[in-house]
């Protein structure tokens, strides 16, 4: 009896050694080994579509009349109604044939759909999107910026391709489609005028054909349309009494539920840093309203990805990364072989309106795919925290495009002549006027962020125009020129 | 051949004066550097805004500005009512329809208000241009008349030049010569002094539809919708002188369509 009770004794012994050493292996290591195989793995988005969209709008009623379309709901109802015969055209084309410049543009003055994209992207990487079918040789590689649709009951679909700067022509094999509704629904909007840049400035009539006096970019000619300024707040404040609360959004999807060995710090420019373990992954958050994740690189964990896969990662990164703003779109992306590193920029929009680039690469997000990880990813994204008012006296009407470009001709003509390699200091400011009107590439309403002299951070409605390769950020109230920078 | 040319080089002459806008002086910006960007068609629909976009390619307009000036011309005179017994003329005649085609080196050569227009009492001076306006367009006619019937019995057409075939003439044909000159030469001046009161009694016809300054290279004015009629766009100098004019008409939407629908052809 005796050995049967100092036998039960041991093995209880042994039982609560083997126990006690292995609740001190979960204590130590589970924390940051053992959950680095779950945590660390990638999730991929499974809604990629949403993020890549024309953010561009315009339609031709014929008869010079054209409009934009800024409101998202109409934007995305237009998407969803000319993309499926988009995607059908690039399986199941008849012909695909190269167009002139001429025949695009003219297809364009009756009535008639041109949709952009933010960037340019290969038909087949923009398929891969949607389908794992593989294209045709002929089309895989056209890289359209622009999709232009006619009105009536039509195979065509036709592209511009602006990275070799070539129009094509593609017909589907049996699908019709007509835009004839859509374009009576925006009508009977009355929207705003626009018209062709070609047209507004006689651009034939006055300059030869080595410049762009087939110009097609349309600029308003109605301004009565104000845009209200907006204030705005940072995603997360660094006061205390909002931080804990503001950060838990982002926490869980970069540290996962266990924040035991999170360390905060204060940087000397008062940034919050969260970093966990020894460095291993990081969050900074600084006063104005960056929120910037790292994560060291393992080449363990390595993988060669596509520009489908890593753009999975990324979206799957940023959907769990606090708020999803709204109207947000892939704004661009690099991608640099060596490494195998996908970078991807997006923008987002309030009130409808994009946020516009204070840099060429400075866009809101930012997220670095290296060979399958996200190694860093840069988010500064503001909400709507209510109107602002600028002035006690009502803006009557907004500053119109020539307010913006005659008020600031000489900088423009300084900037022109400079980025043309063109020396000529006697020649009138204004002598370049019709050249320059030639070169407009883009003209879009965005918002740029403003502060305050009360310290109050808003949103000011500015007219963004790319004229040659450059940048023009005007304030759409007053026609400052606010800033300028290389495209 | 050198007849052909010289008709050639006539014809540019003329296209150039009227681009020129026969002005007496130079304007520091002319016609041909005025391009009339809208209205694009001598029609427009009355269901659209109508926009006036300019372009000039002269930089001299920063400092030289023109005037822009937009007129409705009228159908009835829009003082009709207010005419008293002083006028000679049937009201049932004060329509812009008997105005008449412009002599255009006066027409540009004649300053425009572009403020709202101001009448003399009792529309006294704007009678006297209304009667003898008509009555020097009767006077034309019969002047027209008489020269026309002795020259179709004379012929002084043929020899009005020779001399010789005139002191031939019998007493009778030289005086009916003599008369038949007076009468040419009394017409001219009848066409000089018509052609003043034409332009003078169009602008009774004138409606101000708007009006502002052109300082800068591109110009573009929403007018908005207009109400079925002629119109008249000007470009008018420092000195009020006329520069270029450019006239459309605004027309029923069902009107316009008519017009444009037969051209419009598509292919899938």
């Amino acid at each position: 009896m005796h050995v049967v009770k100092e036998r039960f004794k041991t093995v209880l012994l042994i039982l609560l050694i083997l126990s006690s050493l292995l609740l001190t292996r979960v204590n130590l290591f589970n924390g940051l080994l053992s959950e680095a195989k779950t945590e660390e793995s990638e999730v991929a988005s499974t809604k990629l579509s949403t993020y890549i969209n024309p953010q561009s709008y315009s339609v031709s009623f014929g008869g010079l009349s054209y409009t934009k379309v800024y409101d998202l709901d109409l934007q995305a109802s237009i998407w969803n109604e000319v993309r499926p015969f988009i995607l059908s055209t690039f399986v199941n084309y008849e012909s695909v044939e190269e167009i002139t410049e001429k025949d695009y543009t003219k297809a364009f003055t009756e009535n008639s759909l041109l949709i952009k994209m933010p960037f340019s992207l290969s038909v087949s990487e923009f398929y891969s999107v949607f389908s794992d079918e593989v294209l045709g040789d002929e089309i895989a590689n056209i890289k359209p910026r622009e999709y232009l649709i006619r009105e009536g009951n039509v195979r065509s679909l036709y592209l511009f391709d602006e990275v070799n700067n070539k129009y094509y022509l593609l017909k589907h094999k049996t699908m019709k489609h007509d835009v004839g509704a859509l374009i009576e629904v925006i009508k009977a909007q009355e929207p705003v005028e626009y018209r062709k840049v070609n047209d507004r400035y006689s651009l034939p009539n006055i300059l030869d054909e080595t410049y762009n006096v087939l110009n097609y970019v349309l600029i308003p000619v109605q301004y009565n349309s104000i845009t209200s300024a907006i204030k705005v707040q940072n995603e997360v404040r660094t006061e205390d009494a909002f931080f804990n609360q503001d950060i838990s959004a982002f926490t869980n999807a970069v540290f996962g539920n266990r924040l035991d060995f999170v360390k905060k710090l204060k940087d000397v420019n008062d940034s919050i840093v969260l970093m966990y373990g020894y460095g291993e992954k990081s969050l900074t958050v600084t006063q104005t309203g960056e929120i910037i994740y790292r994560r060291k690189f393992d080449p363990q964990l390595s993988e060669k990805i596509n520009f489908f896969k890593a753009l999975s990662y990324a979206a799957g990164k940023l959907e769990g990364f606090g708020a999803m703003p709204e109207g947000i779109y892939l704004a661009d992306y690099r991608f640099e072989s060596e490494t195998n590193t996908y970078t991807f920029y997006f923008n987002y929009k309030l009130n409808q309106l994009a946020v516009a680039r204070l840099s060429s690469k400075d866009y809101p997000i930012t997220i670095v795919v290296r060979e399958g990880q996200v190694v860093s990813l840069d988010k500064n994204v503001k909400s709507f925290a209510g109107t602002y008012t600028l002035s006690s006296t009502p803006i009557e009407r907004l500053a119109t495009i020539d307010d913006c470009i005659y008020n600031n001709m000489v900088e423009l003509s300084v900037y022109y002549l400079q980025d043309k390699g063109i020396t000529n200091p006697t020649a009138s400011v204004f002598d370049q006027y019709y050249p320059l009107i030639s070169e407009i590439k883009s003209i879009e309403m965005t918002y740029v962020e403003q502060v305050a002299n009360d310290d109050v951070s808003y949103m000011q409605p500015t007219w963004q125009l790319r004229i040659s390769d450059r940048i023009y950020l005007f304030n759409a109230y007053d026609s400052k020129l606010i800033k300028t920078y290389k495209y | 051949m050198r007849k052909g040319m010289g008709i050639l080089l006539l014809g540019m002459l003329i296209l150039l004066g009227g681009q020129m806008g026969f002005a007496a002086t130079n304007h520091p910006v002319e016609a041909n550097q005025i391009i009339i960007a809208e209205p694009t068609t001598e029609k427009v629909s009355n269901d659209k805004q109508v926009f006036v976009v300019v372009n000039i390619t002269n930089v001299e307009i920063v400092d030289h500005p023109i005037t822009l000036s937009i007129v409705k011309i009228e159908n009835k005179l829009p003082f009709v009512n207010e005419l008293g017994s002083d006028l000679n003329v049937s009201v049932m005649k004060l329509s812009s329809g008997a105005v008449g085609e412009l002599d255009r080196t006066v027409q540009y050569n004649t300053s425009y208000n572009t403020a709202s227009p101001s009448y003399s009492d009792n529309y006294a001076a704007e009678i006297k241009v209304i009667n003898r306006f008509f009555e020097v367009k009767d006077l034309i006619l019969s002047h027209n008349y008489e020269i026309a019937t002795i020259n179709k019995q004379y012929r002084f057409d043929l020899i009005v030049n020779n001399d010789e075939a005139i002191s031939k003439l019998s007493d009778d044909a030289k005086k009916a010569f003599n008369r038949w000159s007076n009468l040419k030469s009394t017409l001219v001046d009848l066409k000089k002094e018509y052609a003043n009161l034409q332009v003078q009694y169009s602008k009774f016809f004138e409606k101000q539809v708007a009006t502002d300054k052109i300082d800068s290279l591109s110009y573009y004015k929403l007018v908005g919708k207009l109400s079925n009629g002629t119109y008249k766009v000007r470009f008018l100098d420092e000195a009020s002188q006329l520069i270029k004019e450019f006239t459309f008409e605004v027309i029923d939407k069902e009107e316009s369509i008519k017009l444009l629908e037969p051209l419009t052809t598509k292919t899938n």
